[in-house]
Formats: structure tokens, sequence, C-alpha cells
């Protein structure tokens, strides 16, 4: 053979196996799928400064909770209550695991969380395999969230329920997809000493299903505005309150309460003060179903219907307002579309001044080496959409009691105010337990910082203040969300006007309801 | 006479039949499991029987986002063509007119993307795109942006990432046909006194009809299959404009748990290529032969 062609073969042979062998390091441990990979690798790109992450010990007992000032009341309902309520039950003694278990048992545990929020989630189960002395494992496998649910359906459909996970992570959206083979946890609940008056109503509310109790609450969050502080000093960009207080930082005339108020603000004060390459606000293009959600002033899914029963208002004057926010936005250069790293990275590069965004970016922009000054501003009074992350027990570990146990071991450990409240803090969520919250205000500046805390504080209290609206439960939410991203990218990008959407949506939302009715009944 | 016919047959069927049993294993079989679930809707539930439901569906445009799969099918097989042509010019370079150490610099800077996974080159070309916009914003330079967030621009990104990527293998396979031609005609044609050029277009062109026709349909057909791509670079947006039909089939089970759907796309393509294959087989064997 030519040397020539040896060498060309040569070359192409180390380049094939350096290149994949790069990826398998880039990727490893998270992925699954081409979709999945984007997502973790997105997150990867942003911390890639990073070189140590901070390691937190959380006193497992006898840490006072300090009395905040002032007293928070978090409530996702409007008229704000403080009443007294019990604490989780506290971990199983530490003594008396080896009794409980003779041999370890092993929790297979599966969960989306492959963001920032991930990486907490990480630590705390480390802190728990340190408490359980290896009597009890935790298993994660952390899988991108569509990827998660077409996977779990796929083995309950076959039948092969040992390939299921023992415990989930999800959110309460889903559990029509998952009903199925998800079993209730009343028993456990109970034999664990967990009930409702521990956890906020609404969190609990949303975990009933039919009687039954379907999902332990863990968290609940709604999205947040987030701006760089010191591009607003810079320009001199009056925020509004109440995050101007809390950042001292000029105020602005009032709170954004309403989609105008938003709009008013970026028009009047945002646009004009801002330099032509730093666009107001981003957009993440095919990915604004949530966004549309949380600036939406009425479920508009149920419309006078429920969410099991809708009647769909996607043509009427409150999904009007969100379209013609966006359209114009788009139209006058107030939101610019971008695909998500690249928005990510430019919230914190400072070329998007603002985003509305999730909370679990905090866990991403906290790690950021050099720091990230990012503040949050909450958005739109009674409104904001809420999510809620629940565990889940499938129909595997009913089948086997050692499991069960194990899982009310590691619920123990895990709901214990500090370390409700770690997570809580670390991965931008609030816990929906009572007694977490107090340890949540108390500890939040010495977990992350300061500037961090603050964050935590406007998302965590503000939006709880002012109530909110939570996501329409129905097995066709990922296809009506699939639909919204259609539409809510084409208006910013002024391809449609907004009563074309107006039309196009409430005729496809009408047509997939229509087709499941006459289908599935 | 008939005997020795029965015997041959016989003979024929025994030694085929280790292939017959993996093709029904492995092909007639998950097509007849695909043609069955495509009469269903199915649901974490159950399957609930819809017949005909989802063909209609498909054939009529229900979905505007399978339309758009397919619309990008036309779209996506241009690109493969483009490549196909580039490929057969820079093969026919690299066999004539680059020579020496260019020569291998040149093929191994075609052949380098043929190596790489698709998850990495677009992961190379997602961060160089959002490079270029940052640069582009840092200096002030607005109009250069990011061409994966228009609606008008992500599929033409998702085409000459396509064409990138698979550059390498065709050039390949030009560049071992072009040299397995018979000399005797380019020598007769230099004799001639034809240029380069003319060599090219009037003897390795022709000589290479059956591979070029043979390459070009398949390059339709491939155009139904490209996942990778959209996956990586755009997950089949801005708003759906850059999905294809096997992205979308794949995101029917995804989010929608709709396999029911997923198994009629997949019949409705294998009937689409099933008829380019039968035009190709009449094409290159009836007529070009």
């Amino acid at each position: 053979m030519e040397r020539r062609s040896l060498l060309i073969i040569a070359v192409l042979v180390v380049l094939l196996i350096v290149t994949n062998v790069a990826t398998y390091f880039i990727t490893s441990g998270a992925v699954t799928t081409i979709t999945q990979f984007t997502t973790v690798l997105e997150t990867r790109v942003i911390t890639q400064t990073v070189t140590t992450r901070e390691t937190v010990t959380v006193t497992v007992t006898g840490i006072p909770s300090p009395t905040p000032t002032p007293t928070p009341t978090v409530t996702p309902t409007p008229t704000p209550t403080t009443p007294a309520h019990p604490t989780p039950p506290p971990p199983i003694p530490q003594t008396e695991l080896a009794s409980l278990f003779p041999e370890p048992v092993t929790i297979v545990y599966w969960d989306g969380l492959t963001g920032g929020d991930g990486w907490v989630f990480d630590e705390i189960i480390k802190m728990f395999h340190e408490y359980s002395q290896g009597f009890v494992k935790v298993e994660r496998t952390a899988i991108g969230w569509a990827d998660l649910f077409a996977r779990l359906v796929a083995i309950w459909r076959a039948g092969d329920i040992e390939s299921l996970p023992h415990l989930l992570m999800t959110h309460t959206d889903e559990i029509p997809l998952m009903k199925p083979f998800l079993a209730p946890m009343d028993d456990l609940l109970r034999q664990a000493g967990f009930t409702k008056e521990m956890f906020d109503p609404i969190s609990w509310e949303r975990c009933v299903w039919d009687g039954k109790v379907l999902c332990l609450p863990w968290d609940i969050h709604p999205m947040l505005l987030y701006f760089r502080i010191d591009v607003a000093q810079e320009y001199g960009i009056r925020i509004p309150p109440p995050a101007c207080e809390v950042y001292n930082l000029p105020c602005w005339d009032r709170p954004l309460e309403k989609l105008s108020d938003v709009w008013d603000w970026f028009v009047k004060e945002v646009k004009p003060k801002l330099p032509a390459n730093i666009t107001p606000t981003g957009w993440i293009n095919g990915g604004g179903s949530w966004e549309f959600w949380g600036l939406v002033s009425k479920n508009v899914w149920a419309g006078k219907g429920t969410d099991e029963d809708p009647q769909p208002e996607f043509d009427g004057p409150e999904a009007m307002e969100v379209y013609r926010f966006l359209y114009e936005g788009g139209r006058q250069g107030i939101i610019g579309l971008y695909v998500w790293p690249d928005l990510a990275n430019c919230l914190v590069g400072g070329q998007v001044f603002t985003w509305y965004h999730g909370p679990w970016m905090m866990a991403t922009f906290d790690t950021i080496t050099g720091g990230c000054p990012y503040g949050a501003i909450p958005l739109l009074k009674g409104v904001t959409w809420y999510q809620l992350h629940t565990f889940e027990i499938t129909v595997r570990a009913q089948r086997d009691p050692k499991v069960l146990k194990a899982i009310e071991v590691f619920f123990r450990y895990i709901y214990q105010p500090d370390v409700h409240a770690f997570w809580g803090i670390r991965a931008g969520h609030v816990p929906t337990t009572w007694a977490a919250q107090p340890v949540y205000i108390g500890k939040a500046k010495e977990l992350v910082g300061d500037l961090a805390s603050k964050a935590r504080e406007m998302w965590s209290f503000q939006v709880f203040q002012w109530g909110g609206l939570f996501m329409p439960h129905h097995p066709l939410i990922n296809q009506i969300n699939d639909i919204l991203n259609t539409y809510t990218t084409n208006l910013v990008a002024g391809v449609i006007t907004p009563e074309e959407a107006a039309r196009s949506i409430q005729q496809e939302m009408i047509s997939i309801l229509e087709a499941w009715r006459a289908q599935i009944g | 006479m008939v005997d020795i016919r029965i015997k041959n047959l016989a003979s024929a069927l025994i030694l085929l039949t280790p292939f017959l049993v993996l093709y029904t294993i492995f092909t007639i079989y998950p097509l007849a499991v695909a043609i069955h679930l495509s009469l269903y809707r199915t649901t974490p539930y159950g399957d609930y029987y819809v017949g005909l439901d989802n063909y209609v569906s498909i054939l009529t445009g229900k979905d505007i986002r399978l339309n758009i799969g397919f619309s990008n099918v036309l779209v996506y097989g241009l690109f493969n063509a483009i490549t196909l042509g580039l490929s057969l010019l820079v093969a026919w370079l690299l066999t004539r007119s680059i020579t020496g150490k260019w020569s291998t610099v040149t093929q191994i800077v075609i052949l380098l993307p043929m190596v790489v996974s698709w998850v990495s080159l677009g992961l190379a070309w997602t961060t160089l795109l959002s490079a270029i916009r940052n640069l582009g914003r840092a200096a002030g330079v607005m109009w250069l942006d990011n061409p994966l967030v228009y609606t008008s621009t992500a599929k033409w990104t998702v085409g000459a990432l396509i064409t990138w990527g698979s550059l390498g293998y065709a050039t390949l396979l030009y560049i071992s046909t072009i040299r397995s031609l018979p000399m005797d005609y380019f020598e007769a044609a230099m004799i001639d006194g034809a240029s380069d050029w003319q060599i090219f277009r009037h003897v390795t062109v022709p000589l290479l009809k059956h591979i070029i026709i043979f390459q070009l349909i398949g390059a339709v057909v491939a155009a139904f299959n490209i996942f990778d791509p959209v996956a990586v670079l755009t997950g089949g947006g801005p708003a759906w404009s850059s999905t294809s039909v096997a992205y979308y089939a794949a995101r029917q089970v995804q989010y929608a748990w709709n396999v029911g759907m997923c198994a009629a796309i997949g019949v409705v393509v294998i009937a689409i290529v099933l008829g380019l294959n039968l035009f190709q087989f009449r094409l290159i064997y009836k007529r070009l032969v």
C-alpha cells in the first residue's frame, strides 16, 4: 500500500479515537440520546471554567432556626397565613439501620435533573450515603425529561416491571401520563410519619389523585425574570420594586404585576437606555411554552372547563395579550431569539439584559468562576406559573417491602429541614415543607452568598406572596407545549401575526383534544 | 427435466434459508408489527384502534409540523445532491490535479468529518455559530447573527452541516470508482487533445452515470431519514422549521407516546422509498444498461 494512503488512514484513525473519546468524557454519565446530550453539554459549556464545586456540610441535628426578619409568609395562595405545622419525622437513628437492613438495599432512582439542580441532588445523595453507611444505597440516573417519560412508558407497555426504577422525581404535570405504573404512597407515608399538614396545602393537593396520594411534594418553583445588576448600574436602568430595594438600585415606578407593566418597563425604561448590542430580553427559540404559561393570566387550556375536561381559550383576550406582547416585542427589538445555551451565555456575558426562566438556572449561574452578578425580578401578580417537583414510587417498588423501607429511610433523611432547605437554597427551588422554610431563609446567605441569596428571597417570598397558577394537568400536556413552542417562536420572529397565532393555536388545540376524545374517550 | 428443476429449486431454497430466516425476523416481522401499530393510537394506558386515521392525518396534512418535515425532504435532498456533485468534483481533482503532499492534506481535510460523530460535528457548529454571534455583538456588528435562531435560515444551516459531514464518504466512493475506470478511455482522450474539464465532462461523468444516478436517488431517500444533524443542531426548531420526517416521527414517541403515528409515518416513508427504488431500477437497469 502506498505510504501516502497509510499516512491518511493513520491520521484518520487517530482523529477518530480522539474525537470520540473527547465526546465520551464531555458527556459521560448522563447521556443516552442526542437531545439529552445537548441539554447536558449546554450546561457544561456554561461552567467550563469552574475548577471546584463548593462542598457544604449541613449539620443534621440541633441547628436552631433563626427568626427571619421580615417573617415571611410563603404560600402560593393570595391569602397569606402562618399556621403551626408539624415537622417531618427525623431520620432513623444510624444505630438502627443495621438491624433494619441485614443486607444492603439499593433504591433505583431516576429523575430529569440534568442541569445545575442535578449536581445539588448528587450532593444530597452523597450526604445520605454518609448517613446510611452502606445499608441503603441510592443509585441515581438523570435522563432528559422527554426521554424519561418515553422510556418509562415504553418499559411499562412492554410489561418489563423489573426495568422500572423504584423511585422517581418528576413534575405533577406528568402524573396523568405515569399513573398506570405509579403506586399509591399512602401506606408508605403513614408508616414513615409524613402527614399533609407538614406540606403547604397547594403542593399536597396536587399530589392527590382519585383519593390517593400518588406523589410526595419536594419543591415548588415559578419562573423569574433574571437581570444583570452591573448592566442596570452601568446604564442607569431603574428596576421595578421590590427588587430595586433588595438590590439597592433606583426604583421604577411600579412592580411588574401585569403584562402591561412588563411592556411599559421594557419600552419606556430598558430599551431607551440600553446600547444597541445588548438585547433587553431573550426568548428561547423553540422553547417558549413555559414562558407563555408564565405570562398568561388565566388557565387558557381549561378555559371555562377543567384541566381534565377543558374548553380551550387560546384565542381569548388573555392569550391575545401574550401574543401581542411577543409579536411587538420581537418587532421592536425588545425580545431577541436565542438558542438555549446562547441565552444563558449571553446573560452571563452581559449581552442580554434580562431572561425569564426557571429558578434552576441559579444553581448554574452560582458556579460561574468570577461570578455572574445576576438579580431576579418577580413577575405578574397572581398568575406566575408554578411547577412542582415530586417523588413517586413505582409498582416495582411496591412489590418489595425492603425497598419501601429503604425509601422511607431516604425520605426521612432528605425531608429533615436542614437538608430540604439545602436543596432549596442551592438548587434554586422552594422546599414544600413548612419546617424547611425558616431554615431556608436563615441559611441562604451562608450557603450561596449575599447576592445569590437575594435572588432566592425575591422569588421565594415575593412571588409566593403574590400567588400563582399551575400548569394544566392533561396527558396531552407535551403536545400542548409543542404547539405553543412553535407559535411563540414564530410570533417573536414576526413570521405570523397575533391574530393568525390565536386562530392557529386554538384550531390545533381543539384538533388534538377532539382526536383524543374520539380515540380515547 | 422437471425433476432437475425441482431439485435445483430445492437446493436454492435450502441455501437461501438462512437469509430468508434473518430477513423475516429483522425486516418482514418488524414491518408487519409497524403496520399493525399504525392502526392504533397508543397511550400509556393502552392502545386504541383508530383504523386508518393516522394515515388520513398524514396524507391530508393535518399536522403542520409533519408537512414541514416532508417539505424539508426536498431541502435536505438538495443538499445531499450538492454533496454528490461536490464530492465528484473533489474526487476528480484529487485523482488528477492535486498531487503530492497537497493531495494528502486535502484528503485528510475532506475525509475528517467522516470519522467524527454527528453529535460532535453538531456541537462544534453550535459553538462556532454562537461564537460568531457573540463576536458580532461585542464588535457592534449587529447583522452578524446565529442562523440557527431564525426560521428562514435554520434548515439551510442544517443542510450545510449535512453537506460538510457527508462530503468525505461520497468523495471516497468516487475516488475508488474513478481509479477503477479503464485508463484506455482517458489515454485516448488525452491523445485527442482533450482538456481536463473535457475529459471530466465527456469521459468520466458518462462512465460514472450509473453510480451518480444510484446515489442521486439514494440522496433523496436519505433525506427522509435525516435525524442526527437536526437533533443536535436545532432540535427541529426554531418553531419546527428545520424538522425532518424522521425527527418528527421520533418526537411523536417522545412527547406524545403516539407510537402508532410514528409507525404510520414509517410505513408511508417505506412506500415512498419503494416507489423511488422501483423508478431507479427501471431507470438504471432497464434504460441505461
